[in-house]
């Protein structure tokens, strides 16, 4: 099961936004289907967006409330992560916003206090 | 100070003193009552945190608590692993903490619940009351005197008495899964979980919330099937309201709720329906049941009007038997928590203009501070400033009702009238600030004046500025002839909206409910102001929480009944309008929501006590934020208030705090006069630029790992935490192959994506944001190639390799042991390599010179004493009588000082006071130096010493006596309080007691020195300082070179355990060699001495 994507197993973490989950169809076979990480998440954690929008460093970012909390998420490929860099765009874009109570990650950046996107999804299934 | 009247308030008042409960709970626990508790649990931390599979603050209960009859440290342990589980469901989509109170509360409510159960279940209830009644006779004769004993009816039931902001809610969550825990521990079934709310509102709100712990609630109504889900609690919601003696359209009746439930209750004094029935009913739903109580207000409140109203049979003296928590707003303020207050209620004969204005100014203060620092104030948290105009309540028969809501109407319009004639008002505020309308009963002053101060600053007497400035802020609108219009909000129930003009926002809202709006605008006065309707894309209501909109609705005016259940932190003025006597739990319901805080990092505490530096871009915000943090209440005739304000104060004023005044010891100025002292500190930017620099892991990881080895004792810190506590001492226990835990099969077992999840909480939660972790490949590589080391029985992780006797609920334990495993071998390694890079990163420590005013003591100036006025000293011992009237010449005594310090007067203070309140000691750096008593009949802070403290204080005094100035050397000691110089060990920082400096030729030695018991607890990380301190001494070598003095550290435990007690061996018999020295020992100077002397 850890190995599966379907239940969004830890392997998916590697794959940044190109989310492929194995879909089951009406005839009992599976399917490989591409999935909107980014609208799942909204979803599933139960966002309301006020702003999506890519920086033009790549960087997909959503602005918006959950549970009336201003949150953001931000989603970027992990395999080309520059840690300095990251820290500048997401500072930049996020942490300076000081209205913002909570930040998602789909990958760890070195910036104090940041919750990981995988780990809120997970538990959105699973709870 | 009247004694006698102190002691008959407490007798016939202070009911929060005759809880029994809690006083027989935290006895057990080995504290003398639950504020002794609290006080324990507050100093070893704010928040619960669970690291070494305990939380820090079992550990710190642990310190006091001794086995008894009914507790030992194994259920201890057992009862926080629980409360850590339950917690983890709870939070899973929260991501709140466990403060202290909430985590006493839960850990008596664990102690509570198992011993109930046991004895339901093997039917000796009556028992169980024996025992209450027991531990109830060993309390004092004032709680036996004023208390009944249990009866078996006393027991099915729990309450908790909680200040509004302080989590209640989050309590019952909790509780529901305890109960569960336990029922299903010892096979009791229950029918169905109730819980009964005040009214709808709350009803919906309460579901909102336990959909966000994960536990699943339903509204109730005659249409919903009821049924017992087994797997998943699931609660059913209603209101007290709906539960008659017949089932009709809208109600139930009570027999339809069956027995045998258990029942959450929450604010249950204030159902709506008069008379006795309403408790009728709940108590024949709660029949053979159990029930949860909650209430911010019960006791206080209800015990005057409430109870008396509705029959003694609810009477007062079932809540001293079954209040388990008391944690009400007094000690909820007392601790820094929520808003300040400030409570004006003006005579019956002030002019309602004058009180509006009044409230409008300090209205438009606040938001004219939050509009001007608005990034200071974001980061402190601070919300978008709101004012309430509230009218009264709307309660009773229908008759009474109509009554109400027409002067609802009336105070409503009264409000808007001001408004309409806003331009003509400049007046009043001319008059309230020059005319001395509000003054202050007890001083004479003028109390707009002085709350006004940063208006005053700003505008000075340019009252036409500041009207404009308000018009814009405030009102939305820079035209003052624009006139206000009243605007119906279509497709939203009961809104209309308020606005000046053709602005486009909206400044006010009024929100009284439907049918009461279409009333209101046929009011033949307001035709002038009736606007067009309008549609709005969003109610105006729900917008009122949108914190970060621009231009948001500023004034909201309306009914009480919406408030309750509301959650809205932008609250900041309130102005109550004929608030009558008797609805007092709705005012304080009121003040309840108000007084919420956020807080800096969400900690709900006002700034000062967050105790964290945080850089303003405006600087003089720091003179400022308090007046966000202050909530006004302005009422006229709002007599309730009043009585909650004096309610409030009156337990301050049983605190009898006083300041002692602190100076430099002008015998030590002498001795320093040509001489600089100086002091190592860790370098914060360093440590920032590490934790700025993601960790190496891979450096820690195989046989040349700088960690040597982690051991891992999976006897002690696994197996008694994941199935069950018999303790198994067998010769198995040994050192397990690591491949026998670590494997590629059990890799396959386990969950990786709840150990990833663990592993990265714990990152955030300690803030090691230098540690990545990209994927799970990583955490695998650091189990197969981490230094780890594992004891415990190698049998338990054979299931694999023996199919037959392998059943899956073998497998899911082992991989429940093995996730457990896992996550703390991960969690310590972290733990090792981030303290290890810590430790080493290069010039962490700076040699400075030692700035007198800068000791945190000094800086401050006083010490504070606090008497406490618990009335079991005071009718047990005629202490405290004692203790005040030295108090009082104390402070006499510190009078004059303030007039003239002089040595004599000094000296005359110990004389007067005796040698039990502090020590005179020529070379400390300050004076006074206060001991604290064991007693506690008196608090000081900073803490005073400690009898370890004043031993070596004494002893050091002694020494240096002996030698009769015959020494060649110069001796400064600093009693070090927790704050000022100390050491991070691991986890947390470490404050030595006492720093020593003796400078000798041209060596300065700085020693640190530190008294304690060395019992079965030895915190061998504090003791590894004795060696570290010359790693840090090293590393200093050159800054001190440069300084031209050679500068020398040392650190010592200094054990106030008899070396022949101390358990460990290694020390018992080599103690230098681990920097320890018996102070039990004649010649213990002489030992310390010889270590720092040159020799």
């Amino acid at each position: 099961m850890n190995k599966s994507s379907t239940f969004l197993g830890v392997d998916v973490e590697k794959h940044g936004l190109n989310l492929k989950l194995r879909v089951l169809k009406e005839d009992g076979s599976t399917e490989l289907k591409n999935v909107d990480l980014i609208e799942t998440a909204i979803y599933l954690l139960g966002i309301e967006v006020e702003k999506i929008y890519r920086t033009e460093e790549n960087y997909f970012i959503v602005k918006g409330k959950q549970n009336g909390e201003d949150v953001a998420l931000i989603f970027r490929d992990p395999s080309t992560i520059d840690v300095e860099k990251d820290k500048i765009i997401i500072k930049r874009e996020i942490v300076d916003n000081t209205s913002i109570k909570k930040v998602y990650v789909n990958a760890p950046a070195n910036i104090e206090g940041l919750f990981n996107i995988y780990d809120a999804l997970r538990e959105r299934l699973w709870q | 100070m009247a004694v006698r009247k102190v002691r008959k308030r407490l007798i016939n008042d202070d009911l929060s003193s005759l809880l029994t409960l809690p006083r027989i709970l935290s006895k057990l626990l080995g504290f003398k009552d639950l504020q002794d508790l609290l006080e324990v649990l507050k100093k070893e931390a704010e928040e619960a945190m669970w690291d070494d599979f305990s939380s820090n603050f079992l550990r710190a209960m642990l310190t006091r608590f001794e086995p008894n009859d009914v507790l030992n440290e194994d259920l201890l342990k057992q009862y926080d692993v629980n409360i850590k589980s339950h917690f983890d469901k709870v939070n899973a989509r929260r991501n709140i903490t466990l403060k202290f109170y909430q985590y006493a509360a839960l850990m008596l409510t664990e102690i509570y619940l198992d011993l109930y159960f046991k004895h339901k279940s093997g039917d000796t209830l009556e028992d169980f009351v024996n025992l209450l009644n027991n531990e109830r006779d060993k309390l004092n004769e004032l709680i036996k005197q004023y208390t009944e004993p249990y009866t078996i009816d006393d027991v099915h039931k729990l309450c908790y008495w909680m200040a509004t902001g302080s989590g209640k809610t989050l309590i019952m969550h909790m509780n529901i899964l305890q109960f569960k825990h336990y029922a299903e521990k010892y096979s009791i079934s229950f029918n169905n979980i109730y819980l009964i709310t005040p009214n709808e509102d709350l009803s919906k709100q309460h579901i909102k919330e336990f959909s966000k712990s994960g536990i699943d609630a339903k509204l109730l109504d005659k249409t919903t099937q009821r049924y017992k889900r087994r797997d998943r609690p699931i609660v059913y919601v209603i209101d007290i309201n709906k539960i008659k003696d017949q089932t009709k359209q809208k109600t139930l009746s009570y027999e339809s709720f069956g027995k045998n439930n258990l029942i959450l209750v929450d604010e249950g004094h204030k159902g709506t329906i008069s008379g006795e029935s309403w408790i009728k009913y709940r108590q024949e739903i709660a029949k053979e049941g159990f029930t949860f109580e909650y209430s911010a207000t019960f006791v206080d409140v209800l015990k005057k009007d409430d109870v008396v109203s509705s029959g003694e049979k609810y009477n007062v003296s079932d809540y001293k038997k079954t209040i388990i928590m008391d944690y009400s707003y007094k000690y909820f303020h007392k601790d820094g928590y929520g808003k300040d207050y400030f409570i004006l209620n003006a005579p019956k004969n002030t002019k309602s203009d004058y009180l509006i204005m009044a409230a409008l100014l300090e209205y438009f203060q606040q938001k004219l501070i939050y509009d001007e620092y608005r990034k200071d104030a974001h980061k402190l948290n601070f919300e978008d400033p709101l004012m309430l105009l509230v009218g009264s309540t709307v309660l009773g028969s229908k008759k009474a009702q109509k009554q109400q809501e027409e002067k609802i109407m009336s105070d409503i319009r009264t409000f808007i009238h001001f408004l309409t004639t806003l331009k003509s008002k400049k007046h009043l505020i001319e008059d309230l600030l020059e005319k001395d309308i509000l003054i202050d009963g007890d001083t004479g002053k003028n109390i707009v004046k002085e709350k006004l101060s940063y208006l005053l600053n700003k505008y000075r007497n340019n009252y036409d500025e500041l009207m404009k400035d308000m018009l814009d802020h405030v009102f939305y609108t820079s035209n003052f002839d624009s006139p206000l219009k009243l605007v119906n909000i279509k497709d939203s129930e009961g809104e209309i909206g308020l606005k000046f003009g053709d602005s486009p926002h909206y400044f006010g809202l009024i929100y009284i409910g439907k049918g009461n709006d279409t009333e209101l605008l046929k009011d033949p006065e307001l035709k002038p102001h009736i606007g067009e309707p309008e549609s709005m894309k969003k109610d105006l209501f729900k917008s009122l929480n949108e914190s970060t909109k621009e231009k948001p609705i500023n004034i909201l005016i309306g009914a009480r009944k919406f408030v309750e259940g509301w959650d809205n932190y932008r609250i900041s003025t309130i102005l109550l309008m004929n608030f009558g006597k008797s609805k007092g739990a709705s005012a304080i319901q009121l003040f309840g929501r108000g007084v919420r805080l956020r807080g800096y990092g969400g900690k709900m505490k006002r700034f000062d006590y967050a105790k964290v530096n945080v850089d303003f871009d405006k600087k003089d915000f720091h003179k400022y934020y308090s007046i966000l943090e202050t909530l006004n209440v302005y009422g006229i005739n709002a007599n309730y208030i009043e009585r909650f304000r004096k309610e409030i104060e009156s337990e301050v004023e049983l605190r009898f705090v006083r300041k002692i005044e602190v100076k430099k010891n002008p015998e030590v100025m002498k001795l320093l006069e040509d001489e600089e002292l100086f002091i190592v500190e860790e370098n914060r930017e360093k440590i920032n630029k590490f934790k700025e620099t993601p960790l190496d892991i891979n450096k820690f990881l195989n046989h040349v790992s700088p960690l040597h080895t982690i051991k891992i004792n999976l006897y002690d810190k696994i197996s008694t935490l994941t199935s069950n506590l018999e303790v198994k001492k067998d010769a198995n226990i040994k050192e397990i192959n690591k491949n026998k835990i670590i494997n590629d099969e059990f890799f396959e077992i386990v969950n990786w994506n709840k150990i990833i999840k663990e592993i990265r909480d714990f990152l955030r939660v300690k803030g090691y944001y230098n540690v990545m972790i990209e994927n799970v490949d990583i955490l695998k590589n650091i189990l197969r190639f981490g230094p780890f080391e594992f004891i415990g029985d190698e049998r338990e992780f054979t299931v694999l390799g023996d199919p037959e006797h392998m059943t899956f609920n073998k497998l899911m334990e082992l991989r429940r042991k093995l996730e457990r495993i896992y996550t703390y071998a991960l969690i310590k390694f972290f733990e090792k390599s981030h303290n290890y890079e810590r430790k080493n990163i290069k010039k962490l420590y700076d040699l400075k010179t030692l700035d007198f005013d800068k000791i945190p003591l000094l800086e401050k100036g006083y010490y504070e004493i606090e008497i406490n006025t618990k009335f079991e000293e005071f009718v047990e011992s005629n202490k405290l009588k004692e203790i005040l009237e030295e108090i009082k010449r104390a402070n006499i005594i510190v009078d004059l000082d303030e007039l003239k310090a002089n040595r004599n007067e000094q000296q005359s203070l110990y004389t007067q006071l005796g040698e039990d309140i502090g020590i005179e000691f020529k070379n400390h750096m300050y004076r006074p130096l206060l001991i604290q008593q064991d007693s506690k009949i008196y608090s000081l802070s900073p803490p005073g010493l400690n009898k370890g403290e004043v031993d070596f204080v004494n002893k050091l005094k002694e020494y240096l006596q002996k030698l009769n100035n015959k020494n060649d050397f110069k001796l400064v000691l600093l009693r070090n309080d927790v704050g000022n110089f100390g050491f991070q060990r691991g986890e947390y920082k470490f404050y030595p007691d006492f720093i020593m400096w003796l400078i000798e030729n041209n060596k300065q030695k700085i020693v640190f020195l530190d008294p304690k018991g060395l019992g079965k607890n030895i915190d061998t990380e504090k003791l590894a300082l004795y060696k570290e301190i010359k790693d840090i001494e090293k590393k200093i070598k050159e800054e001190s070179e440069k300084l031209h003095y050679d500068i020398e550290l040392y650190y010592f435990t200094l054990s106030t355990t008899h070396l022949n007690d101390i358990s460990n061996k290694e020390i018992k018999e080599n103690p230098l060699k681990y920097g320890v020295i018996d102070l039990n020992k004649e010649e213990c100077m002489q030992i310390l001495f010889d270590q720092i002397r040159e020799k």
